[in-house]
């Protein structure tokens, strides 16, 4: 995209201020008319008050709105504020699919009924918001079922049961569902990084259910003895302080790593986890420095040389950030550092993410990496 | 090759034997180098699952060590953005001195800094919302009405525990497990009470949190205990200053009265005096007349009682002038020139002037100044004050005495002392001597006339120059009246 077909606008100011500041900046950009407006804002932000004021200072023809926990803003993680895009490519069309049941049928023929006479791929690609409600497994077996494994996507969603409340902002009404977004006439180039690297024996989940989002056993025995290998008297206290996210599991398939993230662990000695879980699959315990992440961030970015005048979209991992700390705001300095000064970053902080694995040949999610997606 | 030999290979049964055995050699030699094979990757695979193994150990030791750098890094990092924020706050709040400036510092930044999206603060009294950030209306009702009838469940607490039943009613109104509630005491007793709740960033409330948000508690009640103080001791001081300026107003209406009476007084003195001087003077002039025998010669004895007459009246222009000079002096009537002037003349001059008196009753006088003393004065005033002091002097120092007239310099002022060998003042009568009318009683100065005007007047008159007068005596040794004039600048 050129810069005459979009603009980004930061505020981080209180409350209205932040939203009129956000208005008034997009409005001296593109003082006629705004198409489509996409609004990221932190917690800090009553959803309702931002829509009262866009639609009396921009009135912009479409609105999708996404309140998160931290967002990206050039090369800053904002953690108070609020962050504006405003689309006014000739063409660019969207069209919403609220999801608002979670059983996989449902998903499926709602998916494959809105988008039945939609191109899939090239320029247009579907934009996916997932809130805690909505199993992320449960959503991509429904989403290659109806529309295919190569779709062009951009999935990011929340699962945690401390996630903020979770908000989108659909034109003029407020959506405590998940969204799929169906965007055309905008051409996306997406890659995900992660820079963890495999440590330790690998090990075999013997034992896991997928629906559930479980691993059973590892090495057919409990699956939270791997971490007890590791951390032996430490165990009780990475236990205590929930910090299985700062080591994921990395399971090999098809050639490449998929990265788990663990969320909790059961009594029992089960580990419940975010990502794609499969029995007999073999995999590590991950680790990432900053150097490793540093190192595949640039290795990725190569992917978007002799790419110009694109507005790029970046989904960063909470678990990441927790795991990077302060490495996390020079990572997405680094980030801002490997492309030109033409182009703009945008992007929010989430659980989840879910692209096209171009090795893999389908959609994966992945819950410690970093998607960077370019929009032409 | 015999020819047994080339028999035997063409029997079957040798070749066949023959064969068997090269195979068997074959078959030998090829498992023996298997087993020599399997053998070394039996060998290769235990180096590298002890290689593995030592890898495995080292990752033990990488992912403890990281995690404990890890714990550490966290720990340090939220102690020092609740460090941070604590800091800002008593910054901002350390000289506030009024409960709504103060309550006002609880605001959005502070909340969202803290980590939370809402908090509500609300009078624990009254159940008025004091301040609030990121509240709903409804849940702020919900949770005011709960606490109005559980008010018991916060006494004696600092903050309430997670097991407490209270905590648990707020959390369900709230929707949230992650929320912390304290009550903001003044002394003892609840003035408010804070909840915070939501937290930003998806995590638990831990430990770290529950001693930010304590300290921040502890430090509201401190702050609202130093207001009570300050209001306590603002109320104190308002009281004391109504007193203070209902007791100025008393003095103030005092001293008018007393103004008054002193100017009708001094009105009545320089009436009495006007009308006394006009008679007197006739009287006096008709007296010396007499006495000079200008209208004819007098008998003897009249002409002694004429004298008499004549001094008597001289003693009453002298009271009436003097009266009359203080009256002027006092009600400002007086034309005052303090202008540069010479001291040192002066008080030659004026001390000349008692030479004559003093051998007459053989009182040694003395000048003891420097070659100059330049200063502001009104010179007819001061000439008259040291007439007066000298003379007093002269009068009551007895024969064989001594008189010192000093004049010294002293940082920027001029000080004049007349120094006695007399029989001195009472300690009791020093601070009455400068009253009008006021004479020392006892036997010497029975003796000696005197109308206790004398050392009023110079009383006033270094007044008026806005100088100081004072006296210091030794009973039966004697006496020193001093004064100070100011020096003329660049003297």
């Amino acid at each position: 995209m050129k810069k005459e077909e979009f603009t980004i606008a930061l505020s981080e100011r209180d409350r209205e201020k932040a939203i009129k500041e956000v208005s008034l900046k997009i409005k001296s950009a593109f003082p006629k008319e705004v198409s489509h407006l996409i609004i990221f804002f932190t917690p800090h932000y009553n959803p309702v008050n931002i829509i009262n004021s866009l639609n009396l200072t921009l009135k912009p023809k479409k609105i999708i709105g996404l309140g998160a926990p931290l967002l990206i803003h050039e090369n800053r993680i904002i953690d108070k504020g609020i962050v504006a895009c405003c689309i006014n490519k000739t063409g660019v069309r969207s069209k919403e699919i609220i999801m608002k049941s979670n059983e996989a049928d449902e998903i499926e023929s709602l998916l494959r009924l809105s988008l039945q006479r939609k191109p899939h791929g090239g320029d247009s690609f579907l934009l996916s918001l997932l809130f805690p409600h909505l199993n992320p497994q449960t959503y991509l077996k429904s989403l290659h079922v109806s529309l295919g494994r190569s779709l062009p996507l951009l999935g990011l969603g929340y699962s945690n049961q401390y996630a903020p409340r979770a908000y989108q902002i659909i034109n003029n009404s407020l959506n405590e569902t998940s969204a799929n977004f169906y965007i055309e006439n905008i051409s996306i180039t997406s890659t995900q990084i992660h820079g963890y690297i495999p440590i330790g024996k690998p090990f075999i989940i013997t034992k896991a259910s997928s629906e559930r989002g479980i691993i059973i056993e590892i090495n057919d025995q409990p699956a939270t003895n791997l971490y007890k290998h590791y951390l032996q008297e430490k165990f009780e206290a990475f236990k205590k302080h929930h910090l299985f996210s700062l080591y994921p599991l990395g399971i090999k398939l098809e050639g490449t790593r998929q990265l788990i993230h663990i969320t909790d662990c059961l009594e029992d000695g089960s580990l419940v986890c975010t990502g794609e879980i499969r029995e007999n699959s073999v995999g590590n315990i991950m680790l990432i420095d900053q150097s490793s992440a540093n190192e595949a961030l640039r290795q990725k970015m190569l992917l978007f040389e002799g790419i110009n005048d694109a507005l790029f979209f970046v989904v960063n991992s909470l678990s990441r950030k927790k795991i990077l700390k302060n490495s996390a705001h020079s990572e997405i300095n680094l980030l801002r550092e490997t492309l030109s000064g033409s182009q703009n970053i945008i992007g929010v902080f989430s659980d989840y993410t879910l692209a096209p694995d171009k090795e893999r040949g389908y959609i994966t999610m992945d819950t410690a990496s970093i998607l960077v997606s370019a929009w032409q | 090759m015999n020819i047994f030999e080339l028999q035997s290979l063409r029997d079957p049964v040798f070749t066949t034997i023959l064969l068997f055995f090269v195979i068997v050699v074959i078959l030998l030699i090829y498992v023996t180098q298997k087993l020599h094979y399997i053998t070394r990757l039996r060998k290769n695979i235990e180096a590298q699952d002890q290689t593995i193994g030592e890898l495995d150990q080292q990752a033990k030791l990488i992912i403890k060590s990281d995690m404990e750098l890890k714990l550490y890094q966290q720990e340090i990092e939220d102690k020092l953005t609740k460090l941070t924020l604590i800091k800002e706050l008593i910054a901002n709040s350390m000289h506030t001195l009024s409960k709504k400036d103060l309550f006002a510092q609880l605001n959005e930044h502070l909340i969202h800094t803290l980590g939370y999206q809402k908090a509500l603060l609300f009078n624990f009294n009254e159940l008025s919302i004091i301040s609030e950030v990121g509240c709903n209306p409804k849940e702020n009702q919900e949770i005011i009405s709960l606490i109005k009838y559980k008010k018991e469940a916060l006494k004696g607490l600092n903050i309430l525990p997670r097991s407490s039943e209270l905590l648990g009613q707020i959390s369900a109104i709230l929707k949230t497990k992650q929320l912390l509630v304290a009550p903001i005491k003044v002394l003892e007793n609840i003035y408010a009470v804070l909840i915070v709740s939501n937290p930003i960033i998806p995590a638990e409330i831990k430990k770290p949190d529950e001693e930010a948000f304590s300290i921040i508690c502890m430090y509201l009640c401190q702050c609202l205990d130093k207001i009570r103080l300050f209001e306590s001791l603002y109320h104190t001081k308002d009281n004391l200053e109504k007193k203070i300026k209902e007791r100025t107003a008393e003095l103030v209406k005092s001293l008018r009265a007393i103004e008054v009476i002193s100017k009708a007084k001094s009105d009545f003195i320089s009436a009495v005096s006007h009308e006394l001087r006009t008679p007197l003077t006739s009287v006096k002039g008709f007296s010396s007349l007499l006495v000079e025998e200008k209208f004819g010669k007098l008998p003897e004895e009249a002409k002694k009682r004429l004298i008499t007459i004549d001094d008597n009246v001289n003693k009453l222009m002298t009271i009436v002038n003097t009266l009359l000079d203080i009256a002027r002096i006092e009600s400002g009537k007086m034309e005052v020139k303090i202008v540069p002037a010479e001291l040192t003349k002066l008080i030659k001059d004026v001390t000349d002037l008692f030479t004559p008196q003093a051998a007459e009753k053989n009182i040694t006088i003395s000048v003891n100044t420097p070659a100059s003393l330049n200063v502001l004065m009104d010179k007819s005033l001061i000439e008259r004050a040291l007439i007066n002091l000298i003379g007093n002097a002269a009068k009551f120092t007895p024969a064989g005495g001594k008189i010192t007239v000093n004049g010294r310099q002293v940082e920027n002022q001029a000080v004049v002392s007349v120094e006695d060998t007399g029989c001195g003042i009472r300690q009791e009568d020093l601070n009455k001597i400068f009253q009008e009318f006021y004479r020392v009683s006892n036997p010497e100065n029975a003796k000696i006339h005197g109308t206790g005007l004398g050392l009023s007047l110079v009383k006033r008159i270094i007044d008026t120059h806005k100088e100081k007068i004072w006296v210091d005596s030794n009973e039966g040794k004697g006496t020193i009246f001093s004064f100070t004039l100011r020096m003329l600048k660049n003297a």
